[in-house]
């Protein structure tokens, strides 16, 4: 009976697993949440004001401009009835003349010409009560009241009286939008929302530091879930007034700069208000969808950092090298991504969604819609073609390397010549090269050729030696004992050699393809640039549209289909190759 | 002792294949290509004034960038072939994404940062762009060479009482040093011929690579063929001393 051995098990169980590094870890994590929970409620509370200021000043506008319209009698000259107009609304109705659509009541030059004399009327804000054509309009103004202070606008309205005057008075469009006005704000909705998520998060975060063992792994899937379902919603409800041209960001980074905004004006009083675009409804939502984000996000890190605990030292020494890939392959393929969705241009960057992938496929340069498609089926060419030509006598030339045993060593520094050749070398040596280049006419698809030998010729030493280095470290006693019982060369090739070589054969085969797909160096000296780029790959034209054209966003969207293309070419040879690491 | 008609018959068929391909590897790389083309070396440099200074840009620029790469993907690598953790698969995923995307993705990214920065043109942003072209191969190639170091040796410096940080440092590092210094030189052969990421950032000819000095000149000109010798010479050494080691890497498909 070994009672008190049993008993010391669980304490020192117990004293692992929380260990002290453990616990500030997840006090750490606990403040940390607290701060960023806080911050999104804040900005969520901030989207609300600023919606509700938004809304506040269209209706405000809207009266203003009937004020304005009613002001004003047909033929009357705009600039003669300034007075008028300056008791009716003030700096409001100017705004609103100023900012109406150009099918508006007010011609464009009438609108110049009230623009440039308004200036002195911005001082008169108030109404004549004993003029009997203002009386509605002050009946109205009495409900509406607004304050410019020092260029923040703030308004308070009566919805439902409102709603009610403009009906009286056959403003149909205006009591309609009054009447799309939410309750007010202020409701505190955010906050509940916030500690909800928070304390939820909490839970979860002490699951994943076993100590409501397994719960947390199924926490973790459901938010992530709960997150993609949200964000889903979200995006196929915006997605229209995308299209519309309504927005000018993408939803999350709108809605994430206005809360920093938020944030930051109420560390500074001189910033001025952030303006904000996204709908109203969407706030619920985008709440949930962030607040379940974040949870799974949190999950993850818990998870890491419980992990980290454990593995200090590979997260040590690995950490910076994992940041600057992060920072430097990571982002910059992130911003690309996003700004193949946007027309990009001199101090331009607007969100147009899918249409620059719209473009590419439907290529105006080229004339048939098929034709569209001539760069991904010549980059598929050049990638096969180079892989032909690189892999057969590549292994060839590693297997002759091995049949002449110690000689070959002498001669591998020599067949790296050409893969250390720099690309452009290469370029400049073929494309001037009269001997070479003369036999294979660039005009018709003998360019393939052409590419994928220039490709080949570089590519060749790499494929050989690595070969020929997979060769060599074959078990030699076992080619031997078949060798010795009678096995034929080629079955010894096929049933021995060829499965111990696979792995090889597949990584060089992978890094033929990519190779010649992606390349662009070659291609472009070699290839003459005209005008219809039938010879293009893929790679070639993005590098062309993006320094050439400086159409970024086209570039970027053709670049991300170079990546689906080497990646549908590679993957056959990715999938045989073992992978890269797999575990001490 | 005669040998058998095959196999000679095989070994000649071995020497004429390598002699072959041996002959079209040199050929385009063979120095009288060039100096047919370069006359008078003197006229050639006078054409070209800046050729000194864009050829210490590259040298310098290639030497911080692979440096930069090797110090980084060295004890990354080592805890990706030796440890398992969290996030690993990811990095690593990472690593070979960018080996596997065109260039001009990630170089539309930078170009983009830089003009919204205002960094484009400097030298920062080139060795940055540089180092992200470089660092997922350094990665890669460091993870192969830890996983190359056999197992037993570590495991018996542990038992001995060495921390972690020594395994890497006294024991791994060490016996992966040649294929380590193999991959250097492959790094600073690439970077050394690296023309796309050049041309499209640096802008002020004071600051370009000759790579990318070369871009903009006829390639018939004897100018162009001076300087492609004086870059591609240091590339090819480098180059040709790193590319049997990461041969020997690539090809190696088990763990030590």
């Amino acid at each position: 009976m070994s009672t008190s051995g049993e008993a010391a098990a669980p304490r020192v169980r117990w004293r692992t697993r929380y260990a002290v590094a453990d616990w500030a870890l997840f006090a750490l994590f606990v403040v940390v949440s607290a701060a960023a929970f806080a911050a999104l409620a804040w900005g969520l509370r901030a989207d609300e004001r600023l919606a509700a200021r938004g809304r506040a000043e269209a209706i405000a506008r809207a009266l203003a401009l009937e004020l304005a319209q009613d002001a004003l009698s047909p033929g009357t000259d705009i600039v003669d009835a300034l007075p008028s107009l300056a008791r009716a609304g003030g700096p409001l109705v100017q705004l609103a003349i100023a900012e109406q659509p150009g099918d508006g009541p007010f011609s464009l030059q009438a609108r110049r010409r009230f623009l440039a004399h308004s200036a002195p009327a911005r001082t008169g804000t108030a109404l004549d009560p004993a003029s009997s054509e203002d009386r509605w309009a002050q009946e109205l103004l009495q409900l509406v009241r607004w304050r410019d202070d020092g260029g923040r606008v703030s308004i308070e309205w009566q919805d439902g009286r409102v709603a009610a005057v403009a009906l009286a008075k056959g403003r149909p469009r205006l009591a309609a939008l009054v009447r799309g006005v939410s309750p007010e704000p202020g409701s505190g909705r955010p906050w509940r929302m916030a500690l909800v998520g928070w304390v939820l998060l909490v839970v979860f975060a002490a699951g994943l530091h076993d100590m409501l063992p397994k719960v947390g792994k199924f926490l973790n899937a459901l938010a992530f879930l709960l997150a993609a379902a949200a964000l889903g919603a979200l995006g196929v409800a915006l997605a229209p007034a995308y299209w519309r041209g309504e927005t000018t960001l993408p939803l999350v980074a709108e809605a994430s700069a206005l809360g920093f905004a938020e944030l930051a004006r109420s560390l500074s009083a001189d910033l001025p208000p952030a303006a904000s675009t996204i709908p109203a409804r969407a706030g619920p939502v985008f709440a949930v969808a962030w607040i379940a984000y974040a949870l799974g996000l949190a999950g993850v890190w818990a998870h890491v950092l419980a992990r980290m605990a454990r593995e200090r030292f590979a997260y040590t020494v690995a950490a910076p090298a994992t940041l600057a890939l992060l920072l430097l392959v990571g982002a910059p393929a992130a911003f690309a991504l996003f700004l193949s969705f946007c027309r990009v241009g001199p101090g331009e960057l607007e969100w147009i969604g899918p249409a620059n992938y719209a473009l590419i496929l439907s290529d105006p340069v080229l004339a048939s819609p098929t034709a569209a498609w001539w760069p991904l089926a010549m980059t598929v060419l050049v990638a096969l073609a180079a892989l032909v030509l690189q892999v057969v006598p590549g292994v060839l030339l590693a297997f002759a390397l091995r049949r002449l045993g110690r000689a070959a060593g002498m001669l591998l520094p020599l067949f790296s010549l050409a893969w250390a050749l720099p690309a452009f070398v290469t370029a400049q040596a073929l494309a001037s090269s009269a001997t070479l280049t003369d036999p294979l006419s660039t005009d018709g698809p003998s360019w393939v050729l052409l590419v994928a030998a220039a490709a080949a010729w570089s590519g060749l030493p790499l494929v050989a030696l690595v070969v020929h280095a997979g060769l060599v470290s074959l078990p030699i006693e076992v080619e031997e004992a078949a060798r010795l019982d009678g096995v034929p060369r080629t079955a010894r090739l096929r049933h021995l050699v060829y499965p111990l070589l696979r792995p090889v054969l597949a990584r060089v085969a992978a890094i033929a393809v990519v190779g010649a797909a992606n390349g662009v160096v070659l291609h472009r000296a070699l290839v003459p640039r005209v005008p219809e780029a039938i010879h293009d790959t893929v790679a070639s034209r993005s590098f062309s549209w993006a320094f050439e054209r400086f159409e970024l966003g086209d570039a970027a969207a053709w670049a991300f289909v170079g990546l689906v293309v080497s990646l549908v070419l590679a993957l056959p040879a990715l999938r045989r190759a073992r992978p890269l690491a797999e575990g001490p | 002792m005669h040998r058998p008609l095959a196999e000679v018959l095989a070994d000649l068929a071995a020497i004429a294949l390598v002699t072959a391909l041996l002959f079209l590897a040199l050929v385009p790389f063979s120095a009288w290509w060039f100096l047919h083309r370069i006359e008078e070396p003197s006229a050639a440099l006078r054409s070209a004034p800046l050729v000194w200074r864009q050829l210490a840009n590259s040298l310098s620029l290639a030497f911080v960038v692979s440096g930069g790469a090797l110090a980084l993907a060295i004890p990354a690598g080592y805890a990706f072939s030796r440890r398992a953790f969290a996030g690993r698969t990811v990095a690593l995923a990472l690593a070979t994404f960018a080996l596997v995307a065109p260039a001009p993705l990630l170089l539309v990214g930078f170009v983009e940062t830089s003009i919204l920065a205002g960094t484009r043109g400097t030298v920062s942003i080139m060795t940055a762009a540089l180092l992200g072209t470089a660092l997922p191969s350094a990665v890669w190639l460091a993870t192969l060479a830890f996983r190359a170091v056999p197992s037993d040796l570590l495991d018996a410096a542990r038992l001995d009482g060495l921390s972690e940080r020594r395994v890497l440092w006294r024991v791994a590092a060490p016996l992966a040093a040649r294929s380590l210094a193999s991959i250097g030189a492959g790094l600073i052969s690439v970077t050394l011929g690296e023309q796309l990421a050049t041309a499209a950032l640096l802008v002020t000819p004071e600051l370009q690579t000759l790579p990318a000095a070369l871009a903009g000149l006829p390639a018939e000109g004897a100018s162009a063929a001076l300087l492609t010798l004086l870059v591609g010479v240091p590339a090819v050494v480098s180059g040709a001393l790193g590319l049997p080691g990461i041969a020997r890497l690539l090809a190696r498909t088990r763990p030590a």
